[in-house]
Parts: C-alpha cells; sequence; structure tokens
C-alpha cells in the first residue's frame, strides 16, 4: 500500500484497522515530528480542548461532530486515549494520522495511561495482543508514548495537563527542562503532572517533619503516584506563572465536566457512559478567540449511528448537531422536555471554521427550565 | 481457640527518667506525661480517635455469608462470636476464605493426620458441599488468632505483637466488645500526630535501605500463572500478597489474599482458572470505575525512599504494603509490610524501665 495519510484516515474514520507495517511507520514519523516539540506546547485559540476518552472511538467520532472535524477545528487532547474501551487501537491510530496530517491543528498531551506499567493491566496489551496476534504494535504505541507532551499553554492564560500540579513545579520553565522521553517514572514532577488530583480538602499532608520539603497543601494520592492538591497550591502557581486557569482531565465526572476553587481549575472528561456502564456525561471544552470557554456537553454516540460514516455530515448544510445523550433510545430521552429541549443545539447558520458557537442562538422558546435550576450547571459560559 | 491475652500491669504513668520529665516540659500540648512515647498511648484513645463501628459475625453463619459481611464492611477481618460457647471463637479473615475455596476445590488431596479436628470437620464438609460455618473456618489459617486487651492496656502491650505475627487486637472493656485495634488503626494515629512523637519521626527519616528493609526474598509468579496456583502458592508460603511478574522479570502487579473477596463477590468462580494478569486487570478496572479514578497497578518505592514516605503511601492507598524496586517496573528487591514498621520503631523493652 502506498503512503498516503488522507488514504489512512478515511479507513481508521470507519473504524478499520491498518496493518501492523503502516503502524511502524507511522509512529517513527511522529516521534520524529514530536522530539522537536518541547515539554511545554504553545497553542493559540481558537481551540477545544479533549479530555479522557479511553478508547471510545464512537464517543470519539461524536467529539468531531460536535466539535468540529480536523482540521477546521483546532484540538488539544489531554491524554488517556487508550486502555478500557474496545478501541483503543483505533482511537490512537486515528488521532496519531491527524497529528501527522495536520501537526499544528492536532496537539496529543501524555496521560497516565500512555504507559508501559498502565496499559499492561487495563486493557490496551490485551487489546493489541488480540487483534495483532503479538505485542509488536503494543511496542510502537508505548515507545510513541514516550514523546508524547507533558502540557500546554494557550495564549500565554490557559495551562492545560493531564494530571495536576507538582510539589517539585513551581514555574513553567520547570517542566520545560524535564527530561519526557523515558517511561512515566512512579514518583517525581514528571509522574505527578500525570497522576495528580485536585481535591478541595486533602486529608494527609506530608509536611515538614517527614522529609526535607515543604511540601504544605500537598498530599500523597491515594492512586499510588503523584498527589492531591488545593486551592492554595493553584493560586500560587497561577500567580507566579502570570496565568489564569488550569484546565485538567484525569478524573471521571458524571455531568462531564467540573468547576473547581473559584474557578481557577476545570476538569474536562470526554468519555460518555464510561466503559459502557457509568452512566456520566461528557463534554469539550471549546474555547473561543478571546478565551471565551464554553463546556459543550454531550452524551454517548447512539447504538444506531455507530456504523453511519460521520464525515458525511456536513456543517455548511446546517445539518442537525443534536447532541446526544444515553436512555434506553435517543428518542425516548429526546422526549423528557427538562433534559432534551435545553440540550438541543442547531446551528442557525453554517460554521465558520474554528468558530465558537454561539449558545444563545439555541431555540429555547417552548423550554420550560426544571424548578431545582439545575440547568445552570449544565452550560456554563465564562469570559475571561 | 479462644487464646485471651492479659497484659501484666499496665506501664507505670509517671515519668521515669528525667529526659522525659525535661521533654514533658518543652512540650506542653501534650496531654498528659503518658504520650510522649507513642506506647503509651491507652487503646481506648486509639478507638476514640478512629471512630469504628464494631462487626461481629455470627459463627453459625457459612463461609460465603461471613465473606460477604468483611466486603459490605470494607473491612478484612471480624471476630467471630460462637453463641453455643458464649465466647469469641477467633477471627475470620480472607485468608480463611482462601483456606476454604482451596479445601473445597482439592478433592483428592490427602489430609494430614496431624491437623486438627475442626480443620478435619472443615474439609469433610466442603467436600460434600455441606454449608462450612464460619466458627470452623475462623483461625483454620491459625495466623489471626483472636487477641484481647483491656482499654486502659497502653499499647506497649500490643506493640510486641504486632511486630509479629499478630495484625490486630480486640479492645473489651465491661460491656463486652468495645473495638479493634490493628496495625493500620495505630500506623494512621501515629502518622496524623507525627510531630508528637520524635523518636518516630526520626526512624521515619531513614531511607529503607539505611535500616536493612532493602531486601528480602520476595515470592512472586509471572502474569501467566493461574490465580488458583498463585492463591495455593501463597498459602503454603505463608504470605499475604505475592509479586506478579512481566516476562522481563519487573514487578507489574500485586496480588493479595484479599483479593479473594472479587471472586466470592458475585460468585465469579471461573476467575480462579484465569492468569493472574488478567484477574488484577478485572480488579483494578472495577475499582478504578467504583472510585471514579485509576490508580498504579503496582505500589512501590525505591530503596532511597524514607520510611516515612512508604508508611505515607501505605496510608493513602489503604494497602498493607509497599514494594520496594531499584528502578519504576523494575524486579522486586524487597517487600515493606506494617510489621516492618512496627519492628522499626517499637523500641526492644528495657525490663528496668517498667
Amino acid at each position: 500500500m502506498s503512503w498516503d495519510l488522507d488514504v489512512f484516515i478515511e479507513q481508521l474514520y470507519r473504524k478499520q484497522l491498518l496493518t501492523e507495517n503502516i503502524i511502524k511507520e507511522l509512529c517513527e514519523k511522529t516521534k520524529e515530528l514530536l522530539v522537536r516539540e518541547g515539554n511545554v506546547a504553545q497553542v493559540a485559540a481558537p481551540v477545544t480542548l479533549v479530555g479522557d476518552v479511553h478508547g471510545q472511538f464512537y464517543d470519539v467520532l461524536e467529539i468531531f461532530k460536535i466539535g468540529g472535524w480536523a482540521p477546521s477545528t483546532s484540538y488539544v487532547f489531554l491524554g488517556d486515549y487508550v486502555d478500557r474501551g474496545y478501541y483503543s487501537v483505533e482511537t490512537i491510530t486515528l488521532l496519531v494520522c491527524l497529528k501527522l496530517r495536520w501537526p499544528d491543528r492536532i496537539t496529543l498531551v501524555r496521560g497516565n495511561h500512555e504507559s508501559r506499567a498502565v496499559t499492561q493491566t487495563y486493557g490496551f496489551y490485551a487489546e493489541c495482543l488480540r487483534k495483532y496476534g503479538g505485542p509488536s504494535v503494543w511496542t510502537y504505541f508505548t515507545d510513541l508514548f514516550d514523546y508524547l507532551v507533558l502540557s500546554v499553554v494557550i495564549d500565554n492564560t490557559i495551562f492545560c495537563v493531564h494530571g495536576g500540579l507538582s510539589p517539585s513545579i513551581h514555574t513553567v520553565d520547570q517542566i520545560r527542562v524535564l527530561d519526557r522521553f523515558r517511561e512515566i517514572p512512579h514518583e517525581g514532577a514528571m509522574a505527578d503532572l500525570v497522576w495528580s488530583d485536585p481535591v478541595s480538602t486533602p486529608t494527609y499532608s506530608v509536611a515538614g517533619p517527614l522529609g526535607t520539603d515543604e511540601k504544605g497543601d500537598f498530599a500523597i494520592s491515594p492512586r499510588g503516584a503523584g498527589y492531591i492538591f488545593g486551592k492554595e497550591v493553584t493560586r500560587k502557581f497561577l500567580e507566579v506563572n502570570g496565568l489564569g486557569h488550569i484546565c485538567r482531565a484525569h478524573q471521571l465526572c458524571m455531568e462531564g465536566y467540573q468547576i473547581l476553587f473559584d474557578d481557577m481549575l476545570s476538569t474536562v472528561w470526554s468519555a460518555p457512559n464510561y466503559c459502557y456502564r457509568a452512566g456520566n456525561m461528557a463534554s469539550v471544552l471549546q474555547i473561543g478567540p478571546d478565551l471565551q470557554r464554553y463546556f459543550n456537553v454531550f452524551g454517548p454516540c447512539p447504538d444506531q449511528d455507530r456504523d453511519m460514516h460521520g464525515r458525511d455530515i456536513e456543517f455548511a448544510t446546517g445539518t442537525d448537531l443534536r447532541a446526544r445523550y444515553p436512555g434506553p433510545g435517543a428518542d425516548a430521552a429526546a422526549d423528557d422536555p427538562t433534559v432534551a429541549a435545553f440540550r438541543k443545539k442547531r446551528a442557525s447558520k453554517p460554521m465558520v471554521p474554528g468558530a465558537l458557537r454561539d449558545p444563545f442562538e439555541v431555540d429555547d422558546t417552548d423550554f420550560q427550565p426544571p424548578p431545582e435550576g439545575n440547568i445552570a450547571k449544565i452550560v456554563a459560559q465564562y469570559f475571561l | 481457640m479462644n487464646r485471651e491475652y492479659v497484659p501484666a500491669e499496665p506501664a507505670s504513668l509517671a515519668a521515669a527518667t528525667a529526659e522525659e520529665e525535661q521533654d514533658r516540659r518543652s512540650k506542653p500540648e501534650h496531654e498528659g506525661l503518658g504520650s510522649h512515647r507513642w506506647y503509651h498511648v491507652p487503646c481506648a484513645e486509639l478507638l476514640n480517635a478512629a471512630h469504628q463501628s464494631v462487626v461481629v459475625i455470627n459463627g453459625d453463619v457459612p463461609v460465603e455469608s461471613a465473606c460477604e459481611t468483611l466486603i459490605l464492611n470494607g473491612i478484612s477481618s471480624a471476630p467471630v462470636w460462637d453463641k453455643d460457647k458464649n465466647l469469641y471463637a477467633g477471627m475470620f479473615d480472607y485468608r480463611d476464605v482462601v483456606t476454604y475455596v482451596l479445601v473445597g476445590l482439592s478433592k483428592d488431596t490427602p489430609i494430614d493426620a496431624s491437623a486438627s479436628m475442626e480443620f478435619k470437620e472443615l474439609v469433610r464438609l466442603a467436600r460434600s458441599h455441606e454449608p462450612v460455618p464460619a466458627k470452623l473456618a475462623a483461625d483454620i489459617s491459625q495466623r489471626n488468632p483472636f487477641y484481647s486487651v483491656i482499654e486502659q492496656t497502653h499499647l506497649l502491650q500490643v506493640a510486641a505483637l504486632f511486630s509479629s505475627t499478630i495484625h490486630r487486637v480486640a479492645v473489651m472493656n465491661d460491656a463486652g466488645l468495645r473495638g479493634i485495634i490493628s496495625q493500620s488503626t495505630v500506623i494512621q494515629y501515629l502518622y496524623k500526630n507525627i510531630e508528637k512523637f520524635p523518636d518516630v519521626q526520626s526512624v521515619f527519616a531513614k531511607s529503607i535501605k539505611e535500616l536493612g528493609l532493602g531486601t528480602k526474598s520476595v515470592i512472586a509468579v509471572d502474569g501467566t500463572t493461574s490465580v488458583l496456583d498463585a492463591l495455593k502458592l501463597m498459602s503454603k508460603n505463608d504470605v499475604s500478597s505475592l509479586a506478579v511478574l512481566s516476562v522481563t522479570g519487573g514487578i507489574i502487579a500485586n496480588l493479595s489474599m484479599s483479593d479473594i473477596k472479587w471472586v466470592l463477590r458475585s460468585s465469579k468462580f471461573n476467575l480462579l482458572w484465569q492468569t493472574c494478569l488478567q484477574f488484577v486487570g478485572f480488579i483494578d478496572s472495577e475499582q478504578g470505575i467504583m472510585d471514579g479514578r485509576d490508580k498504579l497497578p503496582v505500589f512501590d518505592v525505591l530503596e532511597t525512599s524514607t520510611l516515612g514516605y512508604a508508611v505515607g503511601k501505605m496510608i493513602a492507598t489503604k494497602a498493607h504494603r509497599v514494594w520496594v524496586v531499584e528502578r519504576a517496573a523494575g524486579p522486586p528487591l524487597s517487600v515493606v509490610t506494617l510489621t516492618d514498621v512496627f519492628k522499626q520503631i517499637t523500641p526492644v523493652l528495657d525490663p528496668r524501665e517498667d
């Protein structure tokens, strides 16, 4: 087969696996590309941030349907492409091809699952064995994972990372000088960036008497790597580095996203109905040209749409961009006035590539808000 | 089998040495002379801090039901009450469950003639598929007997026990069973109040290598071993967990006796014949969805890490051991357990101090 990235991408959109040799070549070429990228990638708005997808291939296509197909929308993926879902191989192969084809429109950040240790127990290794009969493909991808960047800064304002902060990292420059081209260690700055979580109240502090570092607000994480950190540490990091917000993934959010610490930090989660049973919503964070932030919430791809070629839906024709959500069937959920009506979004005019969809264009004339007023949580419109 | 542990006399409350008196004066926030050393803390104080509800297993219920009780309450061990004899027959834990499962599946293995009456009875019932009462299975592994102390007993008495094979004691008062103190309860108490115990702090600041904990023979299996074989190995070698190795000999996961609960929970007995790697994959997956976050497949520390860091990790992850490696995902050099920690922090008892 001749080398044609567009052909590969079309195949992958149809969920067709590429051959082992092509994957080897793809990984080699992508490593050559990534080795030139620093640990902290600089990306310009407008851009859409995507959280954990965990091999849920059909839901990745949903993301493209909602957010825009590459390269018309610029994307930053925050890691955790593999494990748990049934289509980790297809998912990561697609993303790697998109990165190779449009390197300036796709940024891939490393998550804690982009590691040999984790993929051996959480499913990616087993899936590679099943689909390719041997571990070579797993080896190619895990070697490639060593090259993924560790973080992103959007317009010098929004800091993006998979997990969270580290007691060893006070400035973004310190991230720049790390040696990232290795398996994720179990402790240290690199481990912390992909494993840490924010919490409101850390329970076990690793304060002064036990060690030489005054970690203050950090506490050892129950995950076995990384730390849990609080509001003060977040505030300090933002101040010291002249940043406005931290966006990360790594933790399941039932509503698809979560905003913490007076909007200093947010979590975006992009795998709806996680592991096909958690019943959660998912979201992508759409960042506009003036850094407006919009969490676009969506549900899992309904079963009947799974074999539809997503690319046939063109923005220009004003096609139905109705967001989906879990339930016995998409139509049943659509009939529920409290949820369905609010989530129905129809683009009234053709989308300009990369432009933010204006939620006030939503037709909500026949909508009754629920008495508890929880709608405010679902659509979050912020202006920095 | 009810071995009652009766303390000779509570340790003296008065400060025995001038040094202790000086320390007491320099740290006025201590709530009494006794709390300067951690092992002078009375048991009752730990129970107050721990806020636990007491779970007791009725000795007549079948093993499966007793196991369910452990799972529902998120504990690894519970005292078993024998109402016929009106006493606590022992402690029921996951190790007993494993022994029961292995016996039940070993139709042809001959029983040692020197085995106890209880064990022979258990084997008879298990092999004829009759329910085995918890009181028969409790302590069948002979590793977790029922030890009791009174509320006023100082931790000094249990310190020696915790440095050996005993991992928990029952605290009694006039009304009966007040609570259970385990190695974890004590370690968490110490860690939270570490600034009050400078002698523990200085031990925690030393590295694992320095303390001589960096080498130990570890029991390990490779990922393709069946779960059943791994359980048999743990039982035979009298360990509560083993390392699961990759093809290159590095440690990729940990299998514990308590993982048997995943087999019993929804009677997924087919899991016993899966490979260890498949089994831990299943467990980690389920646990990750329940917690909303995934964890590292294996909890390890370096030889150069401090004991305090290892303890912190054990507390945060609720694990009872951490593996010691030379580098991440390298071969396991050693394992640090809570028993090791107690051995390090419990002083060699000087009879003159009492």
